[in-house]
């Protein structure tokens, strides 16, 4: 089984699927009204000076803090 | 009366729609949650009148910001007709479930799959009608801002009839809670049996208050409970996750995602807008072009002087001077319209003459980016550095548009999400941030001398960061994080950038001539029965330790009325030639740090509390002085000539 490791630990251009958010994260609810849940597809589109991720059709910005939270694996298929 | 609300996530277009019901204004932009108050409006639909309300954006029906409570509250006490969910297509996948949490609640849905031309871009297409048939309620799909599908829209409310829509169950361990629960209660409530449950379930305070009260309320009690360690994440988490499950299975039947339209420029532009490296350069150039060319010059410069000059000293004083002298035969009332404090000279010129041009191009400024969708770039790249003031990157959006009017910027801190956060940008909106017509006034003081004015900015951006880190290390409370929607870039329209700005200058407009009337009146007052010269005596010393002439005193008391009067007071000294560089350059960093303006004031006293407000107006007044002090014991020690 691949194991889920933070978001954070990946690099723009890069695609992976959420598999679960860290329990404790007080953001958890507002990160499920911008569709980051488990099970979702998203691409990392810059890691610098916060991280912008893109889910459909939706890029949402977040820092350091409530990035490393999400857990995910790498999906095979590259960034477009 | 019928009633219909507008309802659904920030930047969807609810203000664009409500505009175009009612055809009353409502703040639309490219930036989310710059509706933080409900608006009201009238419509009249095929001769039948209903009143539209339009609310502050939230992403579902448990809230967690200030706007987005406003929004529950309203929907908690208002009773609606017909509620209009409006969606932005394109992201139709996390926005059906606040849909079906509507639904679930029980209120009279339609929804409204707008900016449909975005979504098709992006490959996007929804069969309509097969959604409405999936959900049980009115589908219409729309392009608001080009005015398609807003007929069909009308005709929705105008023939709706109350359906309940589909239920669409969870797991059937949720389902026996929620019944067990629901059959408990006795009350009424705003929502559905079945939504108060659920809300109950999801550790709403709220509706637990009301529910309190209920016969059976420690069975509900211990059923919540024994819900909340059932789950892993917690029951709320779960019935996120598993609604998110019933519209991926809605949305598989109706809707087809294509391939989306090749990149555009837009597309690229905002790719380079949001990277640092291409990002930092476009910052630098928009607050260049936008705050200096075009406020600075060509509205504190050109526009000011030309007003001025060409059009008040030639035409409009001469007239008004005629028209007093030949009719008002006493001289003290002569001076009240025409004198040196008087409701002319000194209210109507100064507001019409200086701060009203460099207001009106700093509001067209805003009016654009905000439009097109730059803010939410802006703040994710000074995210970073608002942190070390205890803020973070959506603090940006009252903090520039505190460049505008700070007053307007104290009430915009409600889009922060924390007490603290809220208080720190109060402070610092009030402290360091000069408003437009400030700024403008400074501009043109010391545009002059590049020296003086580099180190009026260097000094003022020094006094911003060590003061935000200090008291964001003094206010007890917890970090927040920063996570914020980057829309598109978008095209912005031309008309509805010049009616905000239009809007922005009107209200402000409206909100100070009062005051500067009000404030003329008063030191034409104070001037004649001599209150004026005891207090500039009482403030001559601090005025003499700074090094300034002492008439500069009167721009001070001035300043308190409104911050930029005092800057323009300034200018007039000035232009007579009564204040060295130098002393210009004090003068202008204790009066750009000194105590807002009253309606300032005001708004901070609503927002923030009376003592809050006057424990920062008292650090505020003595680090302004300090500050200034400082500043002229550094010119003195340095040697530095100006």
């Amino acid at each position: 089984v691949k194991k889920a490791i933070p978001i954070t630990k990946f690099k723009s251009g890069d695609v992976v699927q959420i598999v679960s958010l860290r329990k404790d994260d007080r953001h958890l609810h507002k990160l499920a009204a911008f569709g980051i849940l488990p099970g979702s597809e998203v691409e990392i589109l810059q890691v610098i000076p916060a991280y912008v991720l893109k889910i459909d059709h939706t890029q949402i910005a977040l820092d350091y803090e409530i990035a490393r939270n999400i857990l995910v694996y790498k999906q095979k298929r590259q960034g477009f | 009366l019928n009633t219909v609300v507008l309802v659904g996530s920030p930047n969807v277009g609810k203000s664009v729609i409500f505009n175009y019901l009612t055809g009353a204004y409502a703040t639309v932009s490219n930036y989310p949650g710059t509706t933080v108050d409900v608006s009201h409006g009238k419509s009249k639909i095929n001769g039948n009148l209903y009143e539209i309300i339009d609310t502050p954006g939230m992403y579902s029906l448990t809230p967690f910001t200030e706007e987005e409570r406003v929004t529950r509250q309203l929907l908690c006490t208002k009773k609606s007709d017909v509620l209009i969910h409006v969606v932005d297509t394109k992201n139709i996948r996390r926005m059906i479930s606040m849909t079906l949490q509507l639904m679930d609640a029980g209120f009279p849905v339609i929804l409204n799959l707008n900016i449909i031309d975005e979504a098709k871009q992006a490959g996007i297409i929804v069969n309509t009608e097969l959604l409405s048939a999936i959900l049980g309620i009115p589908v219409v799909a729309t392009a608001a801002v080009r005015k398609a599908g807003l007929d069909n829209l009308k005709k929705e409310v105008r023939n709706y009839k109350y359906r309940k829509g589909t239920v669409f169950k969870f797991s059937d361990d949720i389902e026996n809670i929620i019944d067990r629960v629901s059959s408990k209660l006795t009350h009424n409530y705003p929502f559905s049996k079945r939504m108060t449950a659920l809300l109950l379930l999801a550790g709403d305070d709220t509706i637990q208050r009301l529910a309190a009260t209920e016969p059976a309320y420690l069975d509900i009690a211990d059923e919540i409970k024994a819900a909340a360690e059932k789950y892993e994440y917690g029951i709320d988490y779960e019935l996120t996750v598993q609604r998110q499950a019933i519209v991926e299975k809605i949305l598989a039947s109706c809707m087809i995602r294509g391939k989306p339209a090749r990149q555009g420029l837009m597309e690229k532009l905002g790719c380079w807008t949001r990277k640092p490296i291409t990002g930092i350069p476009i910052l630098c150039l928009v607050l260049y072009i936008g705050l200096y060319q075009i406020v600075g010059k060509f509205g504190a410069g050109f526009l000011v002087d030309y007003i001025d000059n060409n059009i008040f000293a030639r035409y409009i004083n001469p007239q008004i001077e005629h028209i007093v002298n030949q009719h008002i035969p006493w001289a003290w009332m002569q001076s009240l319209v025409i004198g040196e404090y008087g409701v002319f000279s000194l209210g109507f010129r100064y507001a019409v003459v200086i701060i009203l041009p460099i207001v009106g191009t700093f509001f067209l400024v805003f009016a654009l980016l905000e439009d097109c969708g730059y803010l939410p770039r802006l703040a994710m790249l000074v995210d970073r550095i608002f942190k070390y003031l205890g803020l973070n990157g959506r603090a940006v959006i009252p903090m520039t548009l505190g460049l505008g009017c700070g007053t307007m910027a104290v009430m915009v801190t409600r889009t922060l999400e924390t007490r603290r956060e809220r208080v720190l940008a109060t402070f610092l909106l009030a402290l360091t941030i000069p408003c437009s017509a400030q700024l403008g006034v400074i501009l043109a003081l010391l545009s002059h001398n590049n020296l003086a004015l580099m180190l009026w900015t260097g000094y003022i951006v020094t006094i911003f960061i060590i003061v935000g880190w200090i008291t964001a290390h003094i206010l007890p409370g917890q970090r927040s994080s920063f996570y914020l929607e980057i829309p598109p870039l978008r095209l912005p329209l031309l008309s509805n950038i010049v009616t905000k700005a239009w809007m922005r200058m009107f209200w402000y407009f409206i909100e100070i001539l009062p005051v500067f009337i009000v404030t003329s009146l008063i030191m034409w007052f104070a001037d004649r029965s001599g209150a004026l010269l005891f207090i500039v005596k009482l403030v001559e010393p601090v005025i003499r330790l700074l090094g300034l002439p002492t008439e500069t005193a009167q721009a001070f008391l001035l300043g308190f009325f409104r911050r930029d009067y005092g800057a323009a007071g300034l200018y007039d000294m000035s232009s007579s030639g009564l204040l060295t560089d130098r002393q210009l350059l004090i003068a202008a960093v204790t009066l750009t740090l000194f105590i807002p303006c009253v309606a300032q004031l005001a708004v901070m006293v609503k927002e923030r509390g009376l003592k809050l407000t006057l424990l920062m107006v008292f650090v505020i007044s003595l680090l302004a002085f300090s500050a200034g002090y400082l500043m002229s014991l550094l010119l003195t020690v340095y040697n530095i000539p100006l």
